[in-house]
């Protein structure tokens, strides 16, 4: 089967820190991995290296999605072959409006496909749409991006956005993080809803919680900037129960 | 090089060769009398400030050598032509400054309310001439020289009760084969409960060289008045501006202005407020988007006199390329002026990597129980956001500019006047997004003054 993210020994840092050190990864269409992993294990930077986030460096390997070059492209390029990074902190953007910020995405996006910009009766109703997914309030559009949004609101904001774009991959950055059950279940339920067989998604949590409502079909364990372990959904519920020590004495060892 | 009172010297050098000669009206003459002495002692006086800007010093403005229109010949103009501008869609009375040549509008002249006056100095009504004496300024370096060379100059006259509800839009066009300095003179007077909105628009011909608009502007808010003043500059790389607006407040009245520069190369504008009256209110905004090597230097002096007044100031500049940013705010808080909360805010984002911004926030308080608060900052745009951005496909630079309206958008945000407000939104819109804002991306072809 093709393969839509395959990462092959990446390796990125922070300040001269060296925190990936050797990521190998294969995603294929409809697939959701899950990556797991204790804190500080290098589960956010991933997710960031792969998006273009310019705090980080890489300094080796390589990452590509569906055959193209993800670590030569610039981060809105990445979003317009279809990498999607659901954001662990959502950044408030005061006096830039939902409604403008979403406008300017789509229509990017659009330019950078050859097609005109939307119309406005087209983009209202695509937001239309695209909000009910995860029941967003209407009133939130005429807002500041992510300004004064609810934790809640904020990842449901997110996988509105998430919607809207369509990616092919979409990365989960802690989204279950700061939500309670009833909020998890609805984010959740969004994901789910924009699941198809041509699209993948990576979770990264740090809690098996998540992972009942979205089913991964492989379960990664990231430590010391390595995936040390592979498995099925089976391998969540272990760590849930056994804890990450047996993995870090595991690797410790070796 | 030029000493630096040499730079002022040099014109009253030539005003006082060329005084015996000119053909001016008394009272015209009067005042330039005035202007030459207060220059002379302007010069005497004059100091560069340390802290400034320096291609915004006064004595770096007035270095060049330009062309003084000594004997008062008028620019003759088309003004309908010349008001083919954009601006003139928000429904306001234009008239033009073609170069210092007060030119008034049929629609203007048509439609003035009752009780209000509006004429080139050289015909003040013989009832209102004390009141232009006395308002008009010459204690300034900018307003003594000014004053000196003002040959035309307007009055704007708003009786007691009366009101200038569309506003007067005041039209400044620079047009010249060589470098010239034009006087522009304003004085506003608002009687008691008098209410008036002033636009003041800021152009230059685009083959025009470089030349100084020496513009001053005079208002005297009287009790319960109000008075609101824009100030748009839209002028090319080779204008240099000295503006110096000069306010006097009386108890319980208003009054609010705003600069706004969208283009132009080097400005310095001088706010001079006294708030001599009890429970003013007093709001003064700035912001100014600079490319190249554009330069914008803001200078306020606030001085609280009356009991319960409240001053709000806010400054941005959004810095690209090389430009140059400047604020000095000083709020002087005299004795006696009890209960007085002013609030100064500075804020600047270095967007270019080599421009550069000077800030001076300053507070005198020589009172007790008031409130009293500045800010001033100046920082970069929020990495953060700009990826946030990015991410979701927004290319950096539009996503920069996003940032950067967003940055600027409570400004224009506290212009009340909403059509000019709405207006403004579009207009620093098309600024960051690259388009020349007005002239040369205007369709009115009003690029000669004469049809």
């Amino acid at each position: 089967m093709e393969e839509l993210l395959k990462v092959s020994d990446l390796r990125a840092g922070i300040d001269g820190k060296e925190i990936l050190r050797g990521i190998n990864l294969t995603v294929r269409p409809g697939e959701v991995h899950a990556i797991m992993g204790p804190n500080g294990s290098g589960k956010s930077t991933l997710s960031g290296v792969l998006a273009g986030d310019p705090r980080f460096t890489v300094t080796g390997g390589t990452a590509s999605l569906n055959g193209v070059d993800l670590l030569a492209l610039s981060p809105e390029d990445r979003s317009h072959e279809g990498l999607f990074l659901s954001f662990q902190y959502p950044v408030e953007i005061p006096g830039v409006t939902m409604v403008n910020f979403m406008r300017a995405a789509v229509n990017a996006k659009r330019k950078y496909f050859n097609e005109p910009p939307m119309s406005a009766a087209d983009f209202l109703k695509l937001m239309r749409q695209k909000r009910a997914i995860v029941e967003l309030d209407n009133k939130l559009a005429s807002r500041s991006v992510n300004e004064g949004f609810s934790g809640g609101e904020k990842k449901r904001n997110e996988i509105f956005q998430m919607a809207v774009l369509e990616p092919k991959l979409s990365i989960l950055d802690e989204t279950d993080s700061g939500l309670d059950i009833d909020a998890l279940r609805i984010v959740a339920g969004g994901v789910n809803k924009l699941r198809t067989d041509r699209n993948a998604t990576i979770v990264i949590t740090h809690y098996q919680r998540l992972l009942d409502y979205i089913k991964p079909d492989f379960v990664h364990i990231l430590y010391k900037g390595r995936i040390v372990y592979s498995g099925g959904p089976e391998l969540a519920l272990e760590l849930e129960e056994k804890g990450y020590d047996w993995i870090k004495e595991q690797v410790d060892k070796e | 090089m030029m000493k630096p009172r040499e730079t002022f010297t040099q014109y009253t050098t030539l005003w006082q060769e060329h005084a015996a000669a000119r053909k001016v009206s008394s009272f015209i003459g009067e005042i330039n009398r005035r202007g030459y002495e207060s220059t002379l002692a302007a010069a005497a006086a004059y100091r560069p400030d340390p802290m400034g800007v320096a291609a915004a010093a006064p004595h770096a403005l007035l270095a060049p050598d330009y062309g003084v229109n000594i004997f008062g010949v008028a620019t003759p103009a088309d003004v309908s032509a010349a008001l083919r501008c954009g601006m003139t869609t928000i429904n306001s009375l234009p008239a033009i400054f073609a170069n210092d040549t007060f030119l008034p509008s049929d629609e203007l002249e048509s439609n003035l309310p009752a009780g209000v006056t509006v004429c080139p100095l050289t015909e003040v009504p013989a009832h209102l001439e004390e009141a232009v004496r006395k308002a008009l300024s010459t204690d300034s370096p900018a307003a003594a020289l000014n004053a000196m060379l003002l040959t035309g100059g307007v009055l704007v006259h708003i009786a007691e009760g009366a009101e200038l509800e569309r506003p007067l839009q005041l039209v400044n066009i620079a047009s010249a084969a060589t470098p010239m300095l034009s006087a522009r003179r304003m004085i506003v007077i608002a009687e008691k409960s008098a209410k008036g909105k002033l636009l003041l628009c800021d152009h230059s011909m685009p083959d025009t060289p470089e030349h100084l608009n020496l513009e001053v502007i005079d208002v005297h808010v009287a009790e319960s008045a109000d008075i609101e003043l824009y100030d748009i500059e839209e002028g090319t790389a080779a204008a240099r501006r000295w503006w110096h607006l000069n306010v006097h407040q009386d108890s319980h009245s208003r009054f609010s202005a705003a600069t706004i520069f969208l283009h132009g190369g080097v400005t310095r504008n001088e706010y001079n407020i006294d708030v001599d009256g009890d429970y003013a209110e007093t709001s003064l905004c700035g912001l100014a988007i600079c490319a190249e090597t554009q330069t914008v230097d803001n200078q306020v002096t606030l001085r609280h006199h009356g009991k319960h007044c409240s001053s709000r100031q806010l400054f941005k500049n959004a810095l690209y390329d090389a430009s140059r940013g400047g604020f000095g705010g000083k709020i002087i808080v005299e004795e006696g002026a009890v209960f007085t909360d002013a609030v100064q805010t500075n804020r600047n984002l270095l967007i270019g990597s080599d421009a550069r911004m000077t800030a001076a926030p300053q507070l005198e308080i020589y009172c007790d129980e008031v409130k009293c608060g500045h800010g001033a900052t100046t920082g970069q745009l929020d990495e953060r956001a700009l990826f946030y951005m990015q991410s979701r496909g927004i290319p950096a630079a539009e996503a920069r500019n996003m940032l950067t309206q967003a940055f600027m958008a409570d400004v224009i945000d506290n212009i009340s006047y909403e059509v000019l407000r709405q207006r403004l939104h579009v207009l620093v819109e098309k600024r960051l997004s690259g388009a020349a804002a007005s002239c040369d991306a205007c369709t009115a072809g009003c690029h000669t003054l004469k049809q």
